[in-house]
């Protein structure tokens, strides 16, 4: 979907249907789209540097699909930050790419997920079952969205803030759950292999 | 893509990211920027929050590095398969403080952390594993399929930190350390109040080590078994007991076949009366043939001998080429009755393998001693093809030798590893309950 930044009137493409969140890479506004106009929220900061090797435009596959990377958001919590890659993949289907110190997990959102439980209530190391499955809460941190990039599935502007709960459950399974004002999403997912993804079109980093 | 198409390719992302540093003013180089959350000033060793533009100080002067960093931070080496730079190195102690070892922080950017570690001269590579192990037993865990055994429990505290780190380190930050063993592997949890973490090490040579990084310096000297050191010895026992094992197959073989081969043929048999009078005197056989061919000769010599002794001495005389070959033979049985019941020592019959005994026409030259002076018979029997053991067993002990001495050799290795545990399969500590 082919649209104008309304703040510089430079050509602002959305790859997703899903996409309702953007920044225009010509003047960096921050764009919230509703269905066919898109509104300017002021300008998005350039991201702080990071050495993650992935880019908008890399391309890789995931189980036999290939994918490309057309948002990120970078997240930030009490000790440390990490990116989180929006991918569209060749088949329709949307999924998160998220690189935290050297490690890789590919993850999608549950579209009709069950009753989510209380997060006051959660605790850590505790166990809770969700869709069939029982999961330990790994951890519960409180996140901030630091910047992004691309287009995104959320309106995730600078300092959007939400609690993000890690779950890990048997045979590698893994889960998220991020509550936040704008209503609480589920993920899951799995660690792959950098080697796995199938990486294409990388950042080149000087010296690397 | 939320923009203008086609995006203009970036140019390549600077590898490193400066600051000053907010105690002294220095430069500090970021080689992790966006990962590492925690920087070491190099020239007033304060510990700076690197994890935002603030930098805030977390802690003035760090103290002083116990041991020798031998390879500096933003050294590169090949390790693995993949290139890896130095990016921060830190000293933690146990619990006692008596034992301190070194941690070299790794950073490559497409495949994150890895760490070196350094005690007593023993390396470890070490990846931080997300699969938990599954299964936990007092002294085992089970990760991914493999069983560790438990080898250590104890405590780490950071007393040195230089260079960047991607969590909030602090000095005299404390975990609670438990370490697994599966040689080369050694499988570690971390935990401490938030959390726990488990990492997957495996042994390196100080040589790998000291190739892959061109560390000048002197080693760290190399000192006692590490706890996941793989044993040149251990490895061999089981190479060496294959060996074993198709070295015994091929004996069992050849034994087999030459029982299966043996003739087991009496080549001549006579029974000789033997008096006094017979001392010295040589008795003559008639002739006989031995098949062609070589093969050996059993001399089975027996006499109805009570409480006495009987000894021949032969010739084999060939009598195609007049080549003799000596042989001497006895038997002695004794036997009674005493406070214990009834006795007997010896046997009425014996016999002597020769072996390689070419075949042709035979005699033999016969002369006998005995111990009393009465007339007593005794009987002779040659067997051509005969089965025997004795080079079958010279055969196992030879292949034996070894294996049982590289298994000594493993089991002392396994010994001195463990016993640095108290949790060791081969001691039973007294103080663990």
């Amino acid at each position: 979907m082919k649209l104008s930044c309304p703040a510089c009137g430079a050509e602002v493409i959305f790859k997703s249907r899903s996409s309702v969140f953007g920044v225009c890479s010509f003047c960096s506004s921050t764009l919230v789209r509703h269905d066919l106009n898109i509104e300017s929220l002021g300008k998005m900061s350039a991201l702080p540097q990071d050495m993650s090797p992935l880019m908008l435009g890399t391309t890789g596959r995931f189980e036999n699909s290939r994918f490309e990377i057309i948002g990120r958001q970078r997240i930030s919590w009490e000790d440390g930050a990490w990116n989180e890659w929006y991918l569209h993949f060749d088949n329709g289907k949307d999924g998160w790419l998220a690189d935290a110190q050297g490690f890789y997990l590919v993850s999608f959102q549950i579209s009709d997920p069950p009753q989510f439980p209380v997060l006051a209530q959660l605790r850590i190391d505790s166990t809770i079952r969700l869709m069939g499955n029982e999961y330990t809460l790994e951890d519960i941190r409180e996140v901030t969205c630091v910047g992004s990039q691309g287009e995104l599935p959320v309106k995730s502007i600078k300092g959007r803030k939400s609690t993000s709960v890690d779950l890990v459950g048997e045979n590698e399974r893994y889960g998220n759950i991020d509550y936040s004002a704008e209503g609480n999403r589920l993920f899951f997912g799995s660690y792959v292999d950098f080697e796995n993804l199938n990486l294409m079109n990388l950042r080149e980093i000087d010296g690397w | 893509m939320a923009g203008n198409e086609p995006r203009i390719k970036s140019a390549p992302a600077p590898a490193l990211k400066v600051f000053n540093c907010p105690s002294c003013g220095a430069g500090i180089s970021l080689r992790a920027a966006g990962q590492s959350v925690t920087a070491v000033c190099g020239s007033c060793a304060a510990i700076i929050d690197s994890s935002n533009e603030n930098f805030q100080i977390l802690e003035k002067a760090a103290k002083q590095g116990k041991r020798a960093q031998v390879i500096p931070l933003g050294q590169r080496g090949k390790l693995h398969g993949a290139l890896w730079e130095v990016i921060g190195y830190m000293e933690r102690k146990d619990g006692s403080g008596v034992f301190v070892w070194s941690e070299y922080l790794l950073f490559n950017p497409l495949k994150g952390f890895r760490w070196l570690t350094e005690f007593d001269g023993h390396w470890n590579y070490v990846i931080t594993t997300k699969t938990k192990p599954t299964k936990l037993q007092s002294k085992e865990v089970t990760h991914l399929n493999k069983s560790y055994h438990l080898f250590h429990k104890g405590s780490a505290i950071v007393s040195y930190v230089i260079g960047e780190f991607y969590w909030q380190v602090k000095q005299g930050e404390t975990v609670e350390v438990d370490d697994y063993v599966s040689p080369p592997e050694i499988l570690s949890s971390e935990r401490s109040a938030n959390e726990v973490n488990w990492s997957l090490g495996e042994y390196v040579e100080a040589d790998t080590v000291k190739s892959a990084f061109q560390i000048v310096q002197p080693m760290p000297r190399q000192a006692g078994v590490a706890p996941n050191q793989p044993s040149t010895a251990t490895h061999n026992i089981k190479e060496v007991g294959k060996y074993w094992g198709l070295f015994l197959g091929t004996i069992v073989m050849l034994q087999l076949a030459f029982m299966v081969m043996a003739k087991n043929q009496t080549v001549y048999s006579d029974q000789f009366e033997f008096g006094p009078s017979d001392i010295e005197k040589i008795k003559v056989s008639p002739q006989f043939e031995l098949s062609q061919g070589t093969s050996n000769l059993e001399i089975i010599l027996s006499a109805p001998i009570q409480n006495d002794w009987i000894e021949v001495e032969g010739d084999l005389v060939n009598d195609d080429n007049g080549e003799t070959i000596e042989f001497e033979q006895g038997v002695e049985y004794y036997s009674g009755r005493d406070s214990e019941g009834s006795w007997s020592e010896g046997s009425q019959q014996s016999s002597r393998v020769l072996s390689s005994i070419p075949g042709g026409k035979y005699h033999l030259n016969l002369s006998a001693k005995s111990g009393q002076y009465s007339n007593i018979y005794y009987k002779l029997v040659i067997k051509r093809s005969v089965i025997t053991w004795s080079n079958f067993l010279l055969a196992l002990v030879l292949i034996s030798i070894y294996p049982l001495f590289a298994w000594w050799r493993s089991r002392s290795f396994e010994m001195d590893r463990w016993s640095k545990s108290d949790f060791s399969p081969y001691y039973q500590h007294q103080d663990e309950h």
